[in-house]
């Protein structure tokens, strides 16, 4: 049987006491133990504690085994071997030339001085020439549905082209319009859009 | 380099040494050791800071017996230590003050190192690196990756250790 969270509690708590009762000791033993080392440590004499005194002689004791030397033979061992693991003149003079290297492309290729001349893209052109090739083709569906309304009503001559800027561009392209004898503006035929208005005059891109 | 090199083997081999002597118990593997710290030392020294050489030492001369250790049986590894221990005093004889003293001393050292050599880690290397060699706490706190604090206490509980173990041999041979 599962046993309900509460059942649980009491034993968790129990746990927790003596989990920290336990805790707290050994921090105090902790302590307790910094404490007599640190008293080993700066004391010049004997101790009075007879424990500490024993400890003190031990360690005293322990002082005396050393100091050891390398044997001789040992040291001419380990200085011959390490001389032996010099590395190579050549080994030195590659990684130079590498650094020398990789120094002077950093610096080759360091931004400042002339700036790069900004290069537009085959693609980038021919996304603008589509562009304006839209904006111009939608201007003119536009214009051909506000000749269709006007038709009969008004004369190239009511339009005040003359006050615009660029009429002599925008007449020819309206002019169809308003002379039935070419078929009417209903019916634009490539002849009715004489490419005067255009933003680019190049081939669209594929 | 090849000058602080040399200036290093001069200053701590014979530390690197005394460590690995007595974790090892042996003149012969105790010489390999410090020979292979040494010139890992060599290969590793451009990138070693100034100060920081005695730590990498120790480290490295420490974790190469412990392995050497793992890999030999523990008893035979005590019986060299005796028999080394003899030939090491006797090479230390012309210190001694008088024939009867000495062969106390030496008795007492054997005792000292046969316990020290069955001491369980860290506390024989923390004895060594403090008490014998009276290393710094910092110095052995990089070395064994602990803490100071945890440098000092463990010292002391090895220390009590050691003698508990001095005693109870005492004991046995009054026995």
């Amino acid at each position: 049987m599962n046993k309900s969270p509460e059942s649980r509690e009491p034993e968790n708590r129990d746990s927790d006491d003596r989990g920290r009762k336990g805790s707290e000791r050994t921090d105090a033993r902790f302590a307790a133990d910094l404490a007599s080392e640190a008293s080993l440590e700066r004391s010049r004499t004997r101790p009075d504690d007879p424990e500490l005194a024993a400890d003190w002689d031990l360690m005293q004791e322990l002082r005396g085994l050393g100091p050891m030397r390398l044997p001789a033979a040992a040291r001419a061992r380990v200085v011959q071997v390490a001389r032996s693991h010099r590395r190579a003149p050549w080994f030195l003079a590659a990684a130079a030339a590498m650094v020398a290297a990789f120094v002077i492309a950093v610096v080759w290729q360091a931004p400042g001085g002339r700036p790069a001349p900004a290069e537009v893209s085959g693609q980038a052109l021919g996304e603008l020439r589509l562009a304006l090739n839209t904006i111009q083709d939608a201007g003119r569906r536009s214009l051909d549905m506000a000749a269709r309304g006007m038709t009969g009503k008004l004369t190239v001559a009511d339009l005040g082209l003359d006050t615009l800027p660029f009429a002599d561009r925008v007449r020819p392209v309206l002019q169809p319009f308003f002379e039935p004898s070419r078929g009417g503006p209903n019916e634009p035929s490539p002849e009715n859009h004489p490419q005067d208005i255009e933003f680019a005059t190049e081939e669209k891109p594929r | 380099m090849k000058r602080r090199f040399e200036h290093l083997v001069d200053e701590h081999g014979g530390r690197l040494y005394q460590l690995a002597r007595l974790l090892l118990g042996r003149d012969d593997e105790a010489e390999d050791v410090v020979q292979d710290s040494l010139v890992k030392l060599w290969r590793h020294l451009p990138g070693l800071r100034a100060g920081q050489e005695l730590a990498w030492l120790m480290t490295c001369t420490r974790n190469a017996c412990l392995d050497v250790l793992r890999g030999k049986n523990r008893k035979r590894a005590l019986l060299w230590l005796v028999a080394g221990d003899q030939r090491a005093v006797a090479g230390d004889a012309g210190d001694e003050p008088a024939p009867e003293a000495s062969l106390a001393r030496d008795e007492r050292v054997r005792a000292l190192r046969s316990a020290l050599a069955a001491m369980p880690e860290p506390g024989r290397s923390l004895l060594i690196l403090r008490d014998i060699q009276e290393l710094d706490v910092a110095t052995v706190a990089r070395t064994l990756e602990l803490s100071e604090n945890q440098v000092k206490v463990y010292t002391f509980r090895a220390r009590r250790a050691l003698r508990a173990r001095l005693e109870e041999k005492q004991h046995e041979q009054v026995a």
